[in-house]
């Protein structure tokens, strides 16, 4: 819907000007820049302007911080010099994912996806989830989140079974519709917990307190977003729902936490798993989507992007477009199963 | 390295020349985001995160915090001087920072603010060091039954606080609350109130709202009473000695000082409650518990009380971020989350971990409270000038500057459309003395209190946890003793019998029942479009249009039914309490008397005649120089009201790059009746700064109209 100007103006000097009163970082974004060439008549294609990077949440969270790391690495070296990426947070969802879709396909307006939250949406609210998931230009992807089952540190329920063993129990979660509440929903059908689930929390942090004042008994969320608080011993994880595979080597106390396999639950394995897929609008010309996906590809394999993503503590699973094609087709033929059942249950 | 030593490292870490350079550089930004209306803090933080990427995490920390910190008092300095808070946290303090300004004392406001500011935030920090070690305890004792009873009582004093026109106030809260629940609903998964309008899924901002209800709606009466903000200022002078004397105001009520302090710091201990409720709070307990109070009418300690609090309350919200990793408010959330990028890991093991970012985050808050409030001190004489720009100039940059700000923060047309009709809404309801601040309140409370609400009823099965929980229990008990004092004291209070005639009959213009009237419309429209929302999305809403709609229907039959305005005429009645509301000194209104001469463009206009014919304290001066200021006044509102919708279509039609200019050229000329020549070069060059500022520097895409799509 929006629609950037053509070419920043030369103004270069009275921008600086003003930008030094503003504040040094602002000036950085002045500094960028325009007088690319235009591209060629040929096939090929290049970027002559900023691109807009949407994330439909607010900043701070998980698929923000994927975004600006990848954003920062990407204009830095893989992109033509003076190009940006814009990262604009859109919440809520399912509006920040239709201003994806509904973007113009000229390869100026991308973003990041929640899978499967983008197809459960589409599903459970037709008439807000102005999308259809199947139809997004896929780029690739830069990491799969698999949930876990966390209990406060001071919970009498040491182990899995104790709590499918345990009566009229009571979950915490996000909003409805999100992926991990999904994931938590799939959880407590699998086991055939015998639960309530308290939804709208804001956050990993609010699910967190809730658990610790005593409000929630377990809470089902993503294995990388809550580490500050296994390491500091306040929660525990009880199982690990992703499959084998989706293991990441880099966090450290989850390769201890029994997997829903060894447990007992393969159906359950892999049966929600948080996907953060990069994607264009549909009906991306060839040639735009193309040398997006190279430039996605080189960024996350930049030596750069693994450092930081290390140092964040933010494990990279990146996939290309082929294959995360293939794992969101999945997701959605799972999806179709999987939530109207829930609906019923 | 434990706790201790970690504040050699900071102090070592922090003593080169390289953080003392981000450190500043952070406070600057949080300054100028704070200053402008519509940025907040926030958008400064979050825009600086991609610059930090190659920096030291301390460094980059240091940079954030500072902005962080640096940001509240700034929005002071425009609530005082233009009546326009910076950011909805400061919104309070305009109640009396903006009458000392008409006073010719706002730099003496400035002062007050700045010191208030900087010592609320030296005792703020000073409670989260000793508090340190509970802080596990404390956060975990507020669930939320707490945080809903919280929300009610902010909601109730405010309610109260609307004296002399306290259902008014209700029904203004009433609205702010109607305006909440637009957009996704916080539980129940339901859209309400968008029509169909994707823009309105994610709500309508209260940083809109406040640019419309505050600074167009005052910019608007500015330039159609064509005064400068400081109407008796030829005597007092504007210099550094009033700064000064506002500074060393503050350490004569050490005691209101620590208390306001105290009250903001344990509202920011609290995750998810903000500083504007901190802010309030802070304000009505100083009007209830100090001596001889003028509040509403310049009293300084109005303006220390809610700055010292929302400072503070910013060291309070430091502690559940630093020591336990629970963002405490929605600008530390940021911060949290550039933390993560630079490698460092917030949670209850930072402060083992890494004690040297946490005293280095403590000791910036202090330096950068310190240090805006320096730049504030010394850049008062100047910054008070602008109370002294004739408002021909000033109310048109006021209006296109708050404008573009309200584009600016998400780059949408509709932002701009709801700024100028919150601003004409805002102008309708000082018209019927209704106050706008309990809407404010309502707005930024309501998703809090209907959230935790419905989360207390699913978790806890019942109401039962509101009285059962201790900390819940007392907050019941403080929400209804508040209510009954305020009843009591109404009660009790001696109005005259004259003054009692004068409120019903103000209280029952035509005009008023009118807008009234359209509110009960709205209620009631309201209501009908609840009854199909799903269940949990629709409790509050039936709820609050219901009381909304019986409140209404309670102020047209007084006004309505003689034998009910002879008894009950007391409970409609404006008081002395509303002309404070309507931030209409003494004298204001005498330029504006005006017997319906006019011709009525706009539904607003002989009404307004109306509504200050009966507030004015007619002054007799001469009858033929009344006249031609009458019909002057009348020419200057319609051309503005004609402006501002044409403002409105404008941008809708033709995008904010061709309206801007034109709108601005207009107002200065036609209604400001500037020269050609002066309109043109202000146009021009303010055209220019805000391209510069917004298109070149923060990149804010330009967007076409309808009919100019590009």
């Amino acid at each position: 819907m929006s629609r950037t100007t053509p070419q920043p103006p030369r103004r270069r000097r009275a921008a600086l000007a003003a930008a030094l009163a503003v504040a040094a970082p602002l000036v950085l974004a002045a500094c960028g820049g325009d007088d690319t060439a235009a591209s060629s008549e040929d096939e090929s294609w290049e970027p002559d302007r900023d691109i807009e990077w949407i994330v439909p949440y607010t900043p701070g969270g998980g698929f923000d911080t994927y975004s600006r790391g990848i954003a920062e690495v990407m204009q830095a070296g893989h992109l033509p010099d003076g190009v940006n990426i814009v990262v604009r947070n859109s919440p809520p969802l399912p509006q920040g994912i239709a201003s994806m879709f509904n973007a113009d396909p000229d390869g100026y307006t991308i973003g990041i996806l929640p899978m499967p939250a983008a197809i459960a949406q589409e599903i459970q609210e037709p008439d807000l989830a102005q999308w259809t998931t199947s139809e997004f230009t896929v780029l690739g992807q830069v990491d799969e989140n698999g949930y876990v089952v966390y209990v406060p540190a001071d919970s009498e329920f040491e182990t899995i079974e104790d709590l499918i063993a345990a009566q009229d129990i009571r979950a915490i979660t996000v909003e409805e519709g999100s992926s991990s509440a999904l994931a938590g929903l799939a959880t407590i059908q699998a086991l055939e917990l015998d639960a309530d689930v308290t939804y709208g929390a804001e956050g990993s942090a609010e699910v967190v307190t809730a658990a610790l004042r005593g409000d929630a008994d377990f809470f089902v969320y993503g294995s990388t977003d809550l580490v500050g608080f296994v390491e500091s011993g306040d929660i525990r994880p009880l199982m690990y729902l992703g499959t084998e595979d989706q293991l990441p080597d880099s966090v450290e106390w989850l390769q201890d936490v029994p997997t829903a396999e060894e447990a007992g639950f393969p159906e359950l394995a892999g049966a929600v798993t948080e996907l953060r897929v990069i994607v264009a609008p549909p009906d991306l010309p060839e040639p735009v989507a193309e040398y997006l996906r190279t430039a996605l590809a080189e960024t996350m394999a930049d030596e750069e992007f693994v450092t930081w993503a290390e140092e964040a503590g933010r494990p990279i699973v990146p996939r290309t477009a082929e294959e995360t094609e293939a794992a969101i087709a999945d997701q959605i033929t799972q999806m179709e199963e999987l939530v109207p059942q829930l609906a019923d249950g | 390295m434990d706790f201790g030593s970690g504040l050699l490292e900071a102090l070592q870490q922090m003593t080169t020349w390289s953080f003392l350079l981000w450190f500043f550089i952070g406070v600057l930004n949080g300054t100028i985001f704070g200053l402008l209306p519509g940025l907040s803090g926030s958008v400064g933080i979050a825009l600086m995160i991609p610059f930090t990427f190659d920096m030291e995490p301390m460094q980059a920390m240091g940079l954030f915090v500072a902005a962080l910190a640096g940001q509240n008092f700034a929005g002071s300095i425009t609530a005082i001087l233009i009546n326009t808070p910076g950011s909805s946290v400061n919104a309070a303090t305009t109640y009396d920072g903006y009458p000392l300004s008409r006073q010719g004392r706002g730099g003496f406001a400035i002062g007050v603010s700045a010191m208030a500011s900087f010592l609320g935030s030296l005792i703020g920090i000073a409670i989260i060091i000793a508090l340190f070690p509970l802080t596990r305890s404390i956060l975990l004792s507020f669930s939320f039954p707490e945080l809903t009873m919280l929300g009610v009582l902010g909601l109730a004093v405010i309610a109260v606080a609307s004296r002399g026109s306290m259902i008014k106030g209700l029904i203004a809260g009433m609205v702010g609350l109607l305006i909440s629940f637009v957009g996704f609903a916080p539980i129940g998964g339901d859209v309400r109130y968008v029509f169909g309008q994707a823009e309105l899924y994610d709500g309508i901002g209260a940083v809109i709202v406040l640019i419309g209800l505050f600074a167009v709606t005052e910019a608007l009466s500015l330039i159609v009473h064509n005064q400068k903000v400081a109407t008796d200022a030829r005597t007092s002078r504007l210099g550094r000695s009033q700064v000064w004397e506002g500074a060393r105001y503050v350490f004569t009520k050490p005691f209101l000082l620590v208390r306001s302090s105290v009250l903001g710091t344990g509202i920011g201990l609290i995750p998810a409650v903000g500083g504007t409720l901190a802010a309030f709070l802070a304000y009505f307990q100083a009007a209830k518990t100090v001596r001889d109070p003028k509040f509403g009418q310049g009293d300084p300690r109005g303006v220390l009380a809610p700055e010292a609090a929302n400072d503070a309350k910013d060291a309070g919200a430091a502690l559940p971020s630093l020591a336990f990793g629970i963002p405490g408010s929605a600008d530390w959330a940021i911060v949290l989350g550039a933390m993560i990028m630079h490698g460092i890991t917030p949670g209850p093991n930072l402060i083992r971990d890494q004690p040297d970012i946490v005293w280095m985050s403590i000791l910036v808050i202090i330096g950068a409270s310190f240090v805006s409030s320096s730049f504030g001190i010394v850049f008062a004489p100047w910054l008070t000038k602008v109370t002294k720009v004739r408002a021909s100039l000033l109310a048109p940059l006021i209006i296109v500057l708050a404008v573009t700000g309200a584009y600016g923060l998400e780059s949408r047309t509709t932002d701009v459309l709801f700024a100028i009709g919150f601003g004409l809404l805002g102008y309708a309801m000082r018209a019927i003395g209704m106050p706008v601040i309990p809407l404010i309140l309502g707005l930024v409370l309501g998703p809090m209190v209907e959230r935790s609400y419905l989360q207390s009823v699913e978790t806890f099965g019942g109401l039962s946890a509101f009285v059962s929980r201790p900390i819940s229990l007392v907050l019941v008990i403080l929400t209804v003793a508040v209510i009954v004092f305020e009843i009591v004291s109404i009660r009790r209070a001696k109005v005259s019998a004259e003054a009692k005639v004068e409120g019903v009959r103000s209280a029952t213009r035509p005009f008023t029942l009118a807008v009234i009237g359209g509110l009960g419309v709205v209620a009631a429209g309201s209501l009908i479009l609840a009854t199909d929302f799903r269940e949990q999305s629709r409790t509050f809403p039936v709820i609050i249009s219901t009381i909304m709609l019986a409140l209404v229907l309670l102020y047209l039959a007084v006004a309505a039914v003689p034998v009910l305005r002879r008894r009950f005429g007391g409970v409609i009645a404006d008081g002395p309490g509303m002309e404070q509301m309507m931030h209409l000194p003494e004298g204001v209104l005498d330029h504006v008397d005006e017997p319906g001469a006019a011709d009525g463009d706009d539904g607003t206009q002989p009404a307004r005649q109306v509504a200050t014919k009966v507030e004015t304290t007619t002054a007799p001066a001469e009858a033929v120089d009344e006249e031609a200021t009458r019909a002057d006044v009348a020419t200057r509102m319609r051309n503005a009201i004609i402006l501002l919708v044409a403002f409105a279509a404008g941008v809708w039609l033709v995008g904010l790059a061709i309206t801007v200019p034109v709108v601005l050229f207009l107002l200065m000329r036609y209604v400001g009746r500037e020269s050609w020549r002066s309109s043109a070069i202000v146009t021009v060059v303010t055209s220019a700064a805000l391209y510069v500022l917004f298109v070149s520097v923060l990149r804010m895409p330009l967007e076409g109209g309808l009919l100019l799509p590009f």
